[in-house]
């Protein structure tokens, strides 16, 4: 008997059936074929190009989509190692039942109305669910959620996520954190190895997917979306030891009212949810965000730009005013602008000109005329990168300006001067590349910034998401250095 | 007598359908987490307060140990300072005298005795349970500056040793701590090891629902617990 139980169940540490499961029935698919593929989980897979085998499960029908319906999951004459629940919530215990006869691995209820519509009769249903799976050894998804995105060979909950597995597991609560970030998040070129939404979680929670994403070596980034947290105290220690080995970017919206009564000592009167909740981001190291879109950034930022050993920032661009600003947000969140060295700066003027708008200070201003892009700009920003007191190098630049001018092979030069200042400076590197508010321009850049994020080469829109981003990361990386 | 130990404290007040310990019980209790505490003891008549004043030399500070009391001052139950046998003898009588008045109800153990802490600054460690996490620990200035500012931080139990470095380093004022303007400055190491082994206590014993150990006198060589009270968790008796 293994001692590490959870729900009087072996504690999972084998999430295979859960992200790879070789068969997958739908109870509740729909007959009308053309709603089924468009909004239904036939569709979903069918169109995800699932290589396993489905098997849509609805009395009232023979094939759907091309596949073999059954009656029932209990008809279906192989085993199945995976269910989707979509019935109706007064069906569902019977369909739970149903699937732990047939011994159905993972149960996914994607069915709402249960404990989180807040009436007597949902949280009834979600209580007698509870008890129904209470001794078998079936693991449930759910209910009330999208479930799994799982490209290396799952199932996914949107069957226009990217194919191609990456290295970052998404662990959300509702969909919103999962669905919608994922939507960002591929616009901009990054990738998951896998994603779960878990609802209610009446099995399966925010714990053991944190844990799975700790054991799993593909995995170098944890993205976790939470409103509450139930077994607080296992939940601090996983995402201590998993943000030790691998940064977790949370989200934790909406803060709890519960146990403000009744409190005695002066120390409880003065506390609250938040301070606990930052105290916790303060002792695991997990970097804390607060909508979508800068998680999106944080993400960016953690996947590409090398760990940082200090707070130093040199500030290389066009643009004497971007400079001053970026210096001030800097200092706003912990990072420090430092004048460079004697020798940096006798080495920065030799290939600067002393021309129109050049300094050889820091903030960094490499007067190439308005091409912003040459064979010096990469030399400038390895002299910067070599002086002792710089961690870090942020470069901006402001591509609406190239076209503006009507310069061609522009967008060429950025990518390959980006990559050869990678591959010889081994310091982290940020480009902040502008996108302006021109549509066309708009486009152009974010094209542009892809294809840099492709060759591994952190990118961002603006001054503000880069230098929150990488202030974030050098918190992280004391932290865990600590 | 022999001093009870933690899981004895706890099962007498439990026993007795308390939550709150007194502050006797209280500073007994923090002292076996491995604290120094200033010596406080318990005097059921003016005679054996004397003795205790003799014991301990003086000054001294005298405050009323009962039960339904829980704000001494208030109630005219404490009395600093105190010089001699003569004016400790006094101030007996009269916070008996005031306590039996303002607090008809109150049954009065006797009053206790403990020694003037000589001048350092004045810290607070305090703990609370979270629903979600459990046991969580704060540190702050003590006086004003938890009362008014709120200059305090929080740490989850069990705290990691850089926890502690870091909570302390925290609060907006550290400098005071850290000899400010030529004072004294503070041994930090030593209020770190205070926050590690309450973290380490508070997790042995989860009966313990929240305490305020305020004011901690912190000084260059030394740290001790001036006052404190405990409360224990009355639904978790099993």
């Amino acid at each position: 008997m293994s001692n590490a139980t959870f729900n009087g169940k072996k504690a999972y540490n084998n999430m295979d059936a859960v992200f790879y499961p070789n068969s997958v029935a739908i109870i509740g698919a729909r007959t009308d074929s053309e709603r089924e593929l468009k909004t239904g989980w036939v569709g979903k897979l069918t169109r995800f190009d699932y290589k396993g085998k489905i098997y849509p499960i609805n009395p009232k029908a023979k094939e759907i989509l091309g596949h073999r319906a059954y009656p029932t999951i209990g008809d279906v004459p192989d085993p199945v190692e995976y269910a989707i629940i979509t019935v109706n919530r007064n069906l569902v215990a019977n369909a739970v039942k149903e699937c732990i006869s047939k011994r159905v691995k993972t149960i996914h209820i994607y069915t709402g109305g249960f404990s989180e519509v807040g009436t007597e009769e949902g949280i009834a249903l979600e209580k007698e669910l509870k008890e129904i799976i209470e001794n078998c050894d079936c693991r449930v998804i759910g209910p009330n959620c999208l479930g799994v995105y799982s490209p290396s060979g799952g199932p996914s909950f949107d069957p226009g996520l990217p194919k191609e597995p990456g290295s970052i597991y998404s662990i959300s609560q509702t969909g919103v954190g999962s669905r919608r970030l994922i939507r960002l998040a591929m616009g901009k070129g990054l990738l998951f190895k896998k994603a779960v939404s878990f609802g209610n979680s009446i099995d399966l929670g925010a714990n053991d997917f944190l844990e799975d994403a700790l054991q799993d070596s593909d995995v170098n980034l944890v993205f976790l979306y939470l409103e509450g947290i139930s077994e607080g105290q296992r939940f601090f220690n996983i995402l201590r030891k998993c943000a030790e080995q691998k940064p977790v970017v949370l989200l934790k919206a909406g803060m709890s009212e519960a146990g403000k009564n009744a409190v005695a000592s002066h120390t409880a009167s003065i506390a609250g949810d938040k301070q606990v909740w930052e105290a916790l981001f303060k002792q695991t190291g997990a970097i804390k965000v607060q909508t979508l879109e800068e998680a999106v950034e944080q993400m960016i930022a953690l996947q590409t730009i090398r760990p940082l050993k200090g707070r130093g920032v040199g500030l290389i661009g066009r643009g004497g005013g971007l400079g001053v600003i970026a210096t001030d947000m800097c200092e706003s969140v912990g990072l420090k602008v430092p004048q460079l060295g004697k020798k940096t700066r006798k080495s920065l003027e030799k290939i600067i000109p002393a021309s129109f708008g050049s300094t050889v200070g820091n903030p960094v201003e490499i007067g190439l005329g308005h091409t912003g892009i040459s064979e010096q700009y990469v030399d400038g920003l390895e002299i910067v990168a070599s002086d002792p007191q710089i961690d870090c190098l942020i470069s901006f630049l402001n591509p609406a300006d190239y076209i503006h001018f009507g310069f061609e092979g522009w967008a060429e030069d950025t990518i390959n001067a980006m990559k050869k200042a990678k591959g010889i400076i081994n310091k982290p590197i940020a480009l902040v590349f502008l996108p302006g508010l021109n549509s066309e321009v708009f486009a152009t850049v974010v094209e542009i910034q892809r294809k840099l994020f492709e060759h591994g080469i952190g990118c961002f829109s603006s001054m503000d998401t880069a230098i929150k981003a990488i202030g974030k990361m050098a918190d992280y990386y004391e932290i865990i250095a600590d | 007598m022999t001093a009870l130990n933690s899981k004895e404290i706890i099962q007498k007040v439990l026993s007795e359908g308390r939550s709150l310990l007194t502050e006797k019980e209280s500073k007994d209790l923090i002292r076996n987490a491995g604290v120094n505490v200033i010596d406080t003891r318990l005097a059921a008549s003016k005679e054996e307060a004397i003795c205790i004043g003799e014991q301990l030399g003086y000054p001294v500070v005298a405050k009323i140990s009962s039960k339904e009391v829980t704000h001494k001052s208030d109630a005219g139950g404490v009395k600093l300072g105190i010089q001699s046998s003569e004016e400790l003898g006094n101030a007996y009588d009269e916070i008996c005298a005031s306590v039996a008045e303002k607090i008809p109800k109150a049954s009065i153990e006797g009053v206790t005795v403990q020694q003037s802490a000589r001048p350092g600054v004045e810290v607070i460690v305090g703990m609370f349970t979270d629903a979600q996490f459990g046991p969580v620990l704060m540190f702050g200035l003590g006086g004003i500056f938890v009362e008014v500012i709120k200059d305090v931080s929080f740490r989850i139990v069990p705290l990691a040793q850089k926890d502690s470095k870091r909570m302390i380093r925290e609060i907006k004022g550290y400098p005071l701590l850290d000899g400010y303007r030529g004072q004294e400055k503070v041994d930090i190491s030593i209020l770190e090891s205070i926050i590690l082994k309450l973290s380490n206590f508070v997790g042995q014993y989860p009966e313990i629902k929240e305490f305020d150990l305020n004011p901690i006198f912190a000084y260059c060589d030394d740290a001790v617990v001036v006052d404190a009270r405990v409360i224990l968790n009355v639904e978790d008796i099993s």
